[in-house]
């Protein structure tokens, strides 16, 4: 009885350090995130020109939004470039995480010049890009060697949302493969010594062993991935400004347009709003999803 | 002989005596001398510094009043430095116990974010500088203090004669003046005489506006061309802005067009407005000679290369460009089928609303503005005007007159007569986002519906003007 005291005691002291020692960090993200986001949502109720005293107009703004074609535009765009992201990321990711898991020679240079871009400034990595994208710019020069026809890259309604997710994916590739590699570390190696005793093949042992014990690394890669490119911004910010004619104009970037630029401050706290239930949603439905295909074994 | 020798002893004593009182005498008379001159000439400082306070303050700031001072500017050092030679010399002479705070070099792109953050989470700074194309939307809100009053009281040196009455006009906001110019770029041609010279093309006029549209357009056809043989072209005729809206609003308004009537509804169902959004297009897609682009950067790229012959731009640019290694000059505008128009723009110093120091805000405006040397050192770096018609010959320095001759001609004559400022109006940025999305198809991608776009830029632009008068 005596130790049970003394237990529930220690407990409580431990809880209450560990209160104090998270409190910091707990203040700080009320502060400056719960905070902020519930004044979004009070103020997406409002009309708000952020210099003028707010007005409430009930939901007046969502009426707005789900009748205004430019952020049905810009909500297409930000499910197309998320979706595509994603999916390229992960797949190449992947399958450059399983190269530069072999022993490779330079095998450290290779993983270092992988996460260089992730860490690299994205306004001077985009002004690059804009560059090579440019009409006369080098990936035209270089098509046109091989007798190809470069198209207008950013200019064209078509083909400027596929640049910026070519650039996006090869910025934000380090990171997913710094998560696979993380991830393959985990893996037994008595399982593949067993695969091989068997006969398994390198293709055969990937499928079988590192594809589904990687699950977890996959998940947490999809989330983060997914969570990120549904929030971009300084991309399109920086290489096509949401044009030509809205064909680049995402959720984030139409937020920040309609706010900052056309201060309409109620309506884009609706919009963002929307873009908070999207990514909430996302999450959920892989969260969910997570039960049919994530090992957790 | 005792008696004799103290006799001469006690003579000496007295000369000596004597001489030294004099002296001392002499002495006392300089000293006083000289601190009678020193009063009087404190005296008469203190009386013209007296005379000059009054006429740099508006007197309602204490001398020894102890606050720090903030300015914002999107400029870089180099064109904010002779500013902020001048307002910290205002500063040290009048308040010298006002700490100067500048955020000088802010990124275009993030610096009205930044601004409108500031005014709205009520730490404003003191004073803005401000861009022409933003007066009004700010105005409109509220964002701003009218200094109508405080030019009332104590006018900047010259007003209203000797400023530009189409610039202080773009800074009226309904019958407030919100932006004070603190300088003025008018539009040209530059063109790359090398480029024109290798084609044996002439050089469009230099000392007249006797050429045209058609003019332009054929020089830009010679001059556009495929260098290397791979059938792709790298050499362009012509650029002219098509990113924002202002930038080609010479032509616009050459065809006889404009963006907005005269009472202020939206014009781009104006058939004139529509021959000149069309003649804009030609030119990328008809004729071809333009490259195209989304993006004035890389029009400059394109120049700087020494890849384009002809650019319509301002006279800023010529700072840039004097590092340039080929040749270039400089033509006005030309005669379109309804006349001649001049791009003309300038930023301002604007008091955002909630600054703490207001008058002494405007005081270092008019200071700033109103001091001849502060004008030409302005000029002298950034190769703009000055805001004031007297101080224009400033402008040109030796290593511009020699390298731009007609500068006066092109950039102050002609465009004391033909040159206009934009219609800035209140929604302005929500009108060029309108213009990318309706435009961007015909400009960029040569959608031939061009009076279909005008016709719906022009709907949905009667909207937001709508949504502004209510």
């Amino acid at each position: 009885m005596k130790s049970k005291v003394s237990y529930t005691r220690l407990m409580k002291s431990e809880a209450l350090y560990g209160y104090i020692f998270i409190a910091p960090n707990l203040i700080l993200y009320a502060i400056f995130f719960i905070f902020p986001a519930l004044m979004t949502f009070v103020l997406s109720f409002t009309s708000f020109d952020l210099f003028s005293p707010p007005s409430f107009v009930g939901t007046a703004q969502y009426v707005r939004l789900f009748n205004d074609p430019l952020f049905h535009k810009a909500l297409l765009n930000t499910l197309y470039f998320a979706l595509a992201r994603t999916t390229l990321t992960i797949v190449i990711a992947f399958w450059l995480a399983l190269l530069l898991n072999r022993k490779l020679f330079g095998r450290a240079l290779f993983r270092t010049m992988h996460f260089l871009p992730y860490v690299s400034l994205l306004s001077a990595v985009a002004l690059v890009w804009t560059w090579l994208f440019a009409t006369d710019g080098l990936i035209n020069t270089v098509l046109g060697k091989i007798g190809i026809k470069g198209p207008m890259w950013l200019t064209s309604k078509i083909w400027a949302m596929p640049a910026i997710i070519v650039m996006s994916t090869w910025k934000d590739l380090g990171y997913s493969i710094l998560i696979f590699l993380a991830g393959f570390q985990t893996i037994p190696s008595e399982l593949y010594e067993a695969a091989m005793v068997d006969g398994a093949n390198w293709f055969q042992r990937v499928r079988n062993i590192t594809l589904p014990l990687s699950t977890p690394a996959i998940f947490f890669a999809v989330v983060t991935t997914l969570i990120g490119t549904l929030q971009d911004f300084d991309q399109f910010y920086f290489m096509t400004k949401g044009g030509p004619a809205y064909a680049t104009t995402t959720l984030s970037y139409y937020i920040y347009e309609v706010g900052f630029k056309w201060f309409k401050m109620g309506y884009a706290c609706a919009a963002s709003v929307i873009l908070f239930l999207l990514v909430f949603l996302f999450t959920l439905i892989q969260w969910y999803a997570r039960r049919r295909w994530v090992f957790e074994g | 002989m005792l008696w004799r020798s103290r006799l001469t002893r006690t003579r000496k004593l007295l000369v000596v005596k004597e001489e030294r009182m004099c002296r001392m005498n002499s002495k006392v008379a300089f000293v006083l001398g000289l601190l009678f001159v020193s009063a009087l000439s404190v005296l008469v400082c203190a009386e013209e510094q007296a005379s000059d306070r009054s006429l740099w303050t508006l007197g309602t700031v204490p001398p020894d009043i102890k606050t720090t001072f903030t300015i914002i500017s999107w400029e870089p050092i180099a064109k904010f430095g002779p500013r902020y030679k001048y307002i910290e010399q205002f500063f040290k002479t009048y308040y010298p116990n006002v700490t100067l705070k500048v955020d000088y070099g802010i990124d275009w792109d993030d610096y009205f974010t930044k601004l409108s953050t500031m005014i709205a989470t009520g730490n404003p700074p003191d004073l803005v500088w401000m861009h022409d194309t933003r007066v009004a939307d700010y105005a409109a809100r509220g964002a701003l203090l009218p200094l109508t009053e405080y030019i009332r009281k104590l006018p900047p040196l010259g007003w209203p004669d000797d400023w530009y009455e189409a610039q202080i006009r773009g800074y009226t906001y309904e019958g407030e003046i919100y932006g004070i110019p603190q300088d003025l770029v008018t539009g040209c041609i530059f063109f790359n005489k090398d480029l024109f010279d290798a084609a044996g093309v002439p050089y469009p006029p230099q000392w007249s506006t006797d050429w045209t549209f058609e003019d332009m357009i054929e020089l830009a056809r010679k001059l556009t061309r495929d260098t290397d043989g791979d059938g792709r072209i790298d050499q362009w005729g012509l650029a002219i802005g098509t990113w924002e809206p202002h930038a080609c609003y010479w032509v616009v308004r050459a065809f006889g067009g404009d963006y907005l009537t005269p009472e202020g509804e939206p014009n781009f169902d104006n058939p004139r407005t529509i021959e000149a959004i069309k003649f804009l297009r030609d030119m990328y897609h008809t004729w071809k000679v333009s490259y195209i682009t989304p993006s004035e950067v890389d029009i400059d790229r394109l120049f700087m290369e020494g890849k384009l012959a002809m650019y319509s731009k301002h006279n800023e640019r010529c700072s840039i460009w004097m590092g340039a290694s080929f040749n270039w000059g400089v033509a006005p505008e030309p005669r379109g089928p309804a006349g001649r128009c001049q791009f003309m723009g300038s930023s301002c110093w604007s008091i955002p609303k909630g600054a703490k120091n207001p008058d002494l805000a405007y005081e270092v405006i008019r200071y700033a503005l109103s001091n001849p040397d502060s004008l030409k050192g302005i000029v002298s770096t950034l190769h703009c005007l000055p805001p004031r018609k007297s101080l224009a010959p400033f402008a040109l320095s030796p290593e511009l007159a020699a390298k731009v001759p007609n500068y006066t001609y092109v950039f102050v004559e002609l465009a004391a007569k033909d040159a206009l400022v934009p219609p800035y109006f209140v929604g302005y940025e929500e009108f060029v986002s309108l213009w990318h999305r309706y435009l961007d198809p015909v400009f960029l991608l040569g959608e031939e519906d061009v009076r279909g776009a005008c016709e719906q830029l022009n709907a949905a632009l009667r909207e937001v003007l709508k949504s502004y008068r209510r």
